[in-house]
């Protein structure tokens, strides 16, 4: 598990219904590098409500560097912004 | 008549386990502060810093909650020192009441971390109560992410003395059979309402224990304590009349307070901090609708003394103009001139509606006139924030246009329930001339 809370560009697609999709994101890495990552597909979304603050939580998968990674993607309503949680693998 | 159930909910150190819940689930830090000796304490640049709240390690080292953080930092090296997030405090307590009222529509708020419940005749809905409770406080946990204490009585008290016994995160019940196991054998302090001096006048009369309290002799208690001896003697044999009341009782009076950060020593400054506690004391009353007429001032000196006077007005009033000139002349007659000052209060009593005015022959002053100006005044403080319009003279003060009351990154509701956003809409639309 690396790469903790780091606050991420995220173009999403918020259906007429009010679901909201991440599609692609893009973070800073360690290495001051830029990555762009293309979500493949949403293995599952709930929303949290932890102390109070209304967040939806995010799987994803996608694919970097020719291999397949899990990620934990996180809106919170409040702030308005993206953050990877955590990259699963 | 089914028997009656009261839950008690209290979060396990409440302001520690909130920063904590906020920095490990929102944040995903990987340090949890309720595991490592740490507290909540002020900010200490402002010399307010005693601690806030602690947590379970902090507590082996015996720091104590509103002790200085200098010594709590002597009992304790290594310790965390948090800074206090009030915005999440009034976040995470209302959410949890949001969370108790979907359980139960009879919720009183005690405190910004501590509510009852009635759950009498949930049992078809929820099951027996204590398995209810356990769900309860687990789906605080999993849900809001911080731990709470959740007591059962069949009476408010005694689910509010369960509650303290054991903590983190448990259930606890206390009915009136389980007194004399659970209840009396705890130190006399414990009780609701048994405070430090209390306790010792006790022990001077040889009672230490709530037991002890409970079989002493109802009438010597009034006499030695006066009515409170009565309700104690009560309390520590469970009996606890009072009703479970959702809305909040009126106000009885209204009161600030502040603590200045130097010594007071001329009474320029002083009057500055009166009037700009009329200011405070004053727009809460109009917001309420409410006049007293009674106004007390006290003031306590840096060696912690304190004095107190009040007064009748002709008339009530909220108007800050006739408040500051009441708090002045008390404050004439209460201070000698030379005593260094560290606390100067007001207090407005007797309310009223604020619907009339007994006016004077002998005073020509225009209160509808003063009235006005305090109106615009509070629609431009509540439409562009409290220090858009101020008094000349506070523009080079160290004392704020409006002084007392919670700092201002706090005034959200914590001492008192947090009144819900809706509402104030609802209130304001209704009748209230105020533009905006």
């Amino acid at each position: 598990m690396t790469r903790t809370n780091v606050p991420v560009e995220m173009l999403s697609c918020c259906g007429a219904d009010g679901e909201l999709r991440p599609l692609r994101f893009r973070f800073e890495a360690p290495d001051h590098l830029l990555h762009t990552v293309n979500i493949t597909e949403q293995v599952d979304s709930r929303k949290v409500e932890y102390v109070g603050l209304e967040a939806f939580v995010y799987l994803c998968r996608a694919k970097m560097d020719g291999a397949e990674k899990l990620f934990e993607l996180k809106y919170t309503v409040r702030t308005h912004r993206w953050v990877l949680f955590r990259e699963v693998y | 008549m089914a028997e009656r159930i009261i839950f008690h909910i209290d979060v396990n150190s409440a302001f520690l386990s909130w920063t904590a819940a906020y920095r490990v689930r929102v944040l995903g830090q990987a340090l949890d502060l309720r595991t490592v000796p740490s507290v909540i304490a002020g900010d200490r640049a402002s010399r307010h810093s005693i601690i806030l709240a602690k947590s379970g390690p902090a507590k082996k080292f015996g720091i104590k909650t509103a002790e200085p953080l200098g010594k709590a930092k002597d009992k304790c090296p290594g310790l965390y020192v948090a800074e206090p997030d009030y915005d999440l405090y009034t976040t995470a307590s209302r959410s949890m009441m949001a969370l108790l009222r979907e359980v139960s529509p009879a919720v009183e708020q005690f405190s910004i971390d501590e509510a009852w419940v009635d759950m009498t005749g949930t049992k078809e809905l929820y099951g027996p109560p204590v398995l209810a409770a356990e769900r309860l406080k687990n789906r605080i946990r999993d849900e809001l992410g911080f731990t709470v204490n959740i007591g059962i009585s069949s009476n408010k008290l005694l689910a509010k003395m369960a509650g303290d016994f054991e903590k983190p995160d448990k259930v606890h019940t206390l009915f009136p059979w389980e007194l004399e196991a659970k209840l009396w054998p705890l130190p006399v302090g414990e009780l609701f309402c048994v405070g430090r001096a209390t306790t010792e006048k006790l022990s001077r009369m040889g009672i230490t224990t709530i037991g002890q309290l409970a079989q002493a002799d109802p009438n010597f208690l009034q006499k030695k304590l006066h009515k409170p001896g009565l309700v104690v003697w009560q309390f520590a044999n469970g009996r606890d009349a009072e009703a479970l009341t959702p809305e909040a009782p009126a106000n009885k009076g209204y009161g600030n307070s502040y603590t200045t950060p130097r010594d007071v020593t001329k009474r320029d400054f002083a009057c500055q901090v009166l009037l700009s506690l009329c200011e405070t004391v004053g727009m809460r009353m109009r917001r309420d609708e409410q006049a007293g007429a009674c106004v007390t001032v006290h003031i306590r000196s840096s060696q912690f003394e304190q004095w107190s006077r009040q007064r009748q007005l002709a008339s009530a009033t909220n108007g800050t103009d006739e408040l500051y000139k009441a708090s002045c002349a008390l404050f004439d007659e209460l201070w000698d001139g030379k005593t260094p000052l560290r606390q100067l209060g007001v207090q407005v009593t007797k309310l009223t509606d604020g619907g009339c005015r007994q006016y004077s022959l002998f005073d020509g002053r225009d209160y509808e006139r003063l009235g006005k100006l305090d109106g615009a005044v509070d629609a431009i403080r509540d439409k562009f924030g409290e220090d858009a319009i101020m008094r000349a003279t506070f523009l080079k003060s160290p004392v704020g246009s409006m002084a007392g009351g919670l700092a201002r990154e706090r005034r959200t509701g914590i001492t008192k329930p947090v009144a819900e956003p809706e509402a104030l809409i609802v209130r304001r639309g209704r009748g209230d001339p105020r533009p905006g």
